[in-house]
């Protein structure tokens, strides 16, 4: 334990031992953190009782909460959890009494979170945060707040509240993936022509043929070439028009007020019988996918499985350092778990491939394989 | 999943582990890797329920989240804590926020109001009131056993003491009994146990009118000065408390029934009623304070 924690910890001590000196001491570096809390929890006309609440959770059960403190965290990340502990706590038991009064509270608490959880799962499409946060807000209120009110007391409110917004985030992201279909010019034209149009009309690339050679890196063995790239999107752009952000499943709004006496031609928003079938294929795929990665994850060690874990939970790659911070470990650690887990991708890859090819083949000897490897290193 | 997906799995996938500034903008489409990203999620999650997750949320769990986030839980301790993490979605999130929460507060700190620091250290001095630890020594079932060790001291004391005295029944009235004025409360007296008046246990003092956990503040306010469980400590013992690594020890294996309250000024006393209600949201701190406002995205029909 180094010399500051034992300090920490003999501070503590010192106000379980009833020493007037050591609680000042302590109550004068408490205060900051718990307020600090407060003020990003609590914020607003509660912030001060919110406060004195932890104060009070503090002191109870014969102040057990700090003689639980062991030493071995600094004592102010200790005193932030028990101060966010003891704020979600009384949080839950608000929300069961009374949900409608205690609804904005319970916003002020989980704002900042489900905002960044919104930016990590759709990171570049800031019109939609505010949308998608009102969704998840419609989510946890509807029928009489039934959601968050399962809360059954057992584990941390914090969490079981996240957990429910990230579902229903994944829904969200499951929906907005638009149903896409080549158009006819370009889906009859080559393989090189259609992932150009993929690049750049799907995947959002610069028309460019240097930006969309490296788009396509790894889809063509060899790789074509730069002057082959400019002619096909050339050719393209005479075909069809090069529009980003052409995405078929958001469909645009139709003002009302574009309705006439005559009418209004409204396009027929069921799935033709090709589109279902398409949407029947890439289930299938999915599932075959999760299944895929359930089996391939079955042996792995918990370490790697809370850095995929992690890595996932977000579209755009996380800091190394927020990653660090949240598995607990050394930024150094981060880069090796990086490596063991771009090992198992790719043989997460090969398992798929192989089915693909063979699909009576059992997975388990391959994913044997795949796993020991994956330790091995 | 796509068939872009199907055929460019292992590439998106990297693309998802590598680090923000390895990827050019528009070189994949979110709504893709997102899909993808999510898709991942949702396949391990299949494989973590498979593991029930150890739900813990006691006050120790805290200090091990605490000391996890600090990098300093290691070996075995570690591996079991990242077992229950990737075992438990609820957990993983709790833990994200927190470190998030943390890293915020690191970055935006925010000064106590003076007045309100005042009162938290009223609030914190004064007596708990959570129903625990107030609970009496004699409270039922201790009271029962009590009330049995006091008849069986009787039963032993009385036929003995008749035994020693040699049928002398008359003994009230000899001459060489004691004579103290009063005569039967002055026994009574030096039979009870002497209670020491409040002494120091180290090198802070500690004030004569501090009161025990139990009562209601407005029984503190009123009673005398009661004596601490933790005043009987000597003081020898109390000052190892005082000091690193045997304090740790203490701390470790010292499970008193009923702690010792920070001491309290008297002339916190008053603050102490308001304070330290029993429910925050009693007492006058609760007369300025608003009632919270659903907002707009409350149904206006509930």
């Amino acid at each position: 334990m180094s010399s500051a924690r034992r300090s920490d910890f003999a501070l503590v001590a010192g106000v379980l031992a009833g020493n007037s000196g050591a609680t000042t001491r302590f109550l004068e570096i408490a205060c900051p953190i718990l307020w600090s809390i407060v003020r990003k929890l609590e914020p607003g006309a509660d912030a001060e009782s919110a406060f004195l609440h932890i104060v009070e959770a503090l002191k109870a059960d014969g102040y057990a909460r700090l003689r639980a403190f062991d030493g071995r965290a600094q004592l102010s990340t200790y005193l932030a959890l028990v101060a966010r502990d003891a704020l979600s706590e009384r949080l839950a038991k608000r929300l069961a009494a009374t949900p409608r009064t205690a609804w904005s509270a319970f916003e002020r608490f989980f704002e900042a979170d489900i905002r960044r959880r919104i930016a990590q799962r759709f990171p570049r499409d800031e019109a939609a945060w505010q949308d998608l946060y009102q969704d998840i807000c419609v989510k946890l209120v509807e029928d009489d707040f039934r959601r968050v009110r399962g809360y059954d007391g057992r584990g941390s409110f914090v969490g079981y509240v996240l957990t429910i917004v990230e579902r229903t985030l994944i829904d969200q992201v499951r929906r907005d993936v638009p149903r896409r279909r080549l158009p006819v010019a370009v889906a009859r034209s080559s393989r090189l022509d259609q992932q150009i149009y993929i690049a750049v009309v799907w995947e959002r690339c610069p028309a460019d043929a240097k930006r969309v050679a490296e788009a396509l890196r790894g889809r063509f063995d060899p790789a074509p070439q730069l002057a082959e790239i400019g002619t096909a999107l050339q050719r393209l752009a005479a075909a069809a028009a090069f529009k980003p952000n052409d995405a078929p499943g958001r469909r645009e709004a139709m003002p009302l007020d574009r309705l006439t006496a005559s009418g209004v031609e409204l396009a027929d928003d069921s799935s033709t019988p090709e589109e279902h079938l398409l949407l029947q294929e890439e289930e299938r795929s999915r599932a075959e996918l999760l299944s895929a990665i359930s089996a391939a994850a079955a042996n792995l060690p918990s370490e790697d499985r809370c850095y995929l874990q992690t890595m996932f939970s977000a579209t755009d790659p996380l800091p190394p350092r927020e990653i660090a911070r949240i598995m607990g470990c050394k930024v150094e650690d981060v880069y090796r778990l990086r490596q063991r887990a771009r090992r198992w991708i790719a043989h997460l890859a090969e398992r798929l491939e192989k089915r693909r090819s063979c699909p009576s083949q059992q997975d388990e000897g391959d994913l044997d394989h795949g796993t020991a490897s994956t330790r091995a290193t | 999943m796509t068939w872009i997906m199907e055929r460019h799995l292992r590439a998106q996938l990297e693309r998802l582990l590598a680090e923000a500034g390895d990827r050019a903008d528009g070189d994949a489409a979110d709504v893709l890797r997102a899909r993808l990203a999510a898709n991942v999620t949702e396949g391990l999650e299949q494989q973590a329920r498979a593991a029930p997750a150890n739900v813990e949320d006691d006050a120790e769990d805290l200090a091990r989240v605490a000391a996890y986030l600090d990098g300093r839980l290691t070996g075995s301790e570690r591996a079991a804590f990242l077992a229950s993490l990737a075992a438990s979605a609820r957990r993983r999130a709790d833990l994200a926020s927190a470190a998030a929460l943390l890293d915020a507060i690191e970055v935006e700190p925010n000064p106590v109001p003076a007045e309100l620091s005042a009162r938290a250290g009223s609030a914190f001095a004064a007596p708990a009131i959570d129903a625990k630890s107030a609970r009496p020594m004699l409270a039922l079932p201790n009271r029962a056993i009590g009330w049995s060790l006091a008849t069986l001291a009787l039963l032993v004391l009385v036929p003995g003491s008749l035994v020693v005295v040699g049928g002398r029944v008359d003994w009230l009235s000899h001459s060489e009994a004691p004579v103290h004025s009063p005569g039967a409360p002055a026994r009574l007296e030096e039979a009870a146990p002497q209670v020491s008046p409040a002494a120091p246990i180290d090198s802070f003092e500690l004030k004569a009118d501090a009161p025990a956990h139990g009562p209601e503040p407005s029984d503190v306010a009123r009673s005398a000065p009661q004596p601490r469980p933790c005043e009987g400590v000597p003081a020898a013992r109390a000052n190892e408390r005082s000091t690193g690594v045997d304090a740790e020890n203490t701390m470790r294996s010292s499970s008193p029934g009923v702690p010792c309250p920070p001491p309290v000024d008297a002339a916190d006393r008053g603050k102490m009623l308001d304070a330290t209600g029993v429910d925050s949201e009693h007492g006058a701190a609760a007369a300025h304070r608003s009632i919270p406002t659903p907002s707009a995205i409350l149904p206006s029909g509930r």
